[in-house]
């Protein structure tokens, strides 16, 4: 039986000991131009979700100490909007933490800031992005179940 | 980002619990690789397919069941299959219905409702393990 295959995305939302989350913004070329979002980027041949995650972070911000709490959800889109099948991609997010504070940017993108994850809700610009912030929060919240089936009805809404 | 992106098979899995806090284990038939083992629910995510749709459709194949919650994501999971087919990579759910009734299809043998500890005991098969170990886990975090 052949399967289709697809591109995966790793995304990992990164928490320091004060509880704030990492955000970059891109630089202004390329898709999303100046669009805050967390560090993130697709899957090499053969590699790992969690090798990848910590590759892409390594690249993008500088930091090594990653500790992967557990994935968040998970999300389906096309590179550029563009409905093909080299488009497609699954993400994945993470939930993630660190004790670095220090961050070094690569040349993908031009600054970053750290903040409280339900401010960063209405920083970043990804519709998926907002969505796994807040499952992260409801999370964090322990006791409750969460409906994620919910959260992706409504992030499809905002699409 | 211009490196050689992979592509990969993806498939997503549920730990299904019903209202007496059991999870459902289906027997993989003999033609269905990895085969007799006991596993979860799951299977491969179709192009243009959303995967929570996939998760809905899976269990619909698999068990008969339509109506269910997705509580939280358990784990990842990622293994290289055999020569000449990409990694699969997956993600597991932990998802809550009422329905006891379980309808197979011809992929599966036989089913249980089993506690997990239960469950621990008859897996076989690393991923299924943890994706029962990471409920169990999970299921200690909601009071």
């Amino acid at each position: 039986m052949s399967r289709n295959t697809i591109q995966i995305v790793v995304a990992g939302l990164i928490e320091n000991p004060q509880g704030e989350v990492l955000l970059i913004k891109r630089n202004n070329k390329g898709t999303s131009p100046n669009f805050w979002e967390d560090a993130g980027g697709r899957l090499l041949q053969s590699e790992k979700p969690e090798e990848g995650l910590k590759r892409e972070i390594g690249e993008e911000t500088g930091i090594l100490d990653i500790e992967i709490v557990k994935p968040l959800t998970v999300f389906h889109n096309y590179l550029g909007g563009v409905k093909t099948e080299e488009n497609e991609f699954v993400g994945i997010s993470y939930w993630c933490k660190t004790k670095t504070s220090v961050v070094k940017l690569s040349d993908e993108h031009t600054n970053f800031q750290w903040v409280m994850p339900k401010d960063a809700i209405d920083i970043v610009d990804h519709p998926a992005v907002k969505q796994y912030l807040k499952i992260m929060l409801e999370e964090k919240r322990l006791a409750k179940e969460i409906d994620l089936l919910a959260y992706e009805k409504e992030r499809l809404k905002n699409v | 980002m211009s490196k050689e992106e992979g592509r990969f098979n993806f498939c997503v899995a549920a730990v299904l619990e019903n209202p007496d806090g059991e999870i459902l284990l289906i027997k993989r038939s003999p033609n269905n690789f990895p085969e007799n083992i006991w596993d979860i629910i799951g299977g491969g995510v179709e192009q243009f397919e959303n995967p929570f749709d996939a998760l809905e459709r899976e269990v619909e194949e698999e068990t008969g069941i339509s109506e269910f919650k997705i509580i939280r994501t358990l784990c990842d999971f990622h293994f290289y299959q055999a020569n000449n087919f990409p990694d699969m990579i997956g993600i597991a759910f932990w998802c809550k219905t009422k329905h006891t009734n379980v309808q197979l299809s011809d992929e599966h043998v036989e089913f249980k409702w089993l506690q997990p500890e239960e469950a621990l005991k008859i897996s076989t098969h690393p991923d299924v393990t943890r994706c029962i170990e990471k409920f169990i886990e999970e299921k200690k975090r909601i009071i």
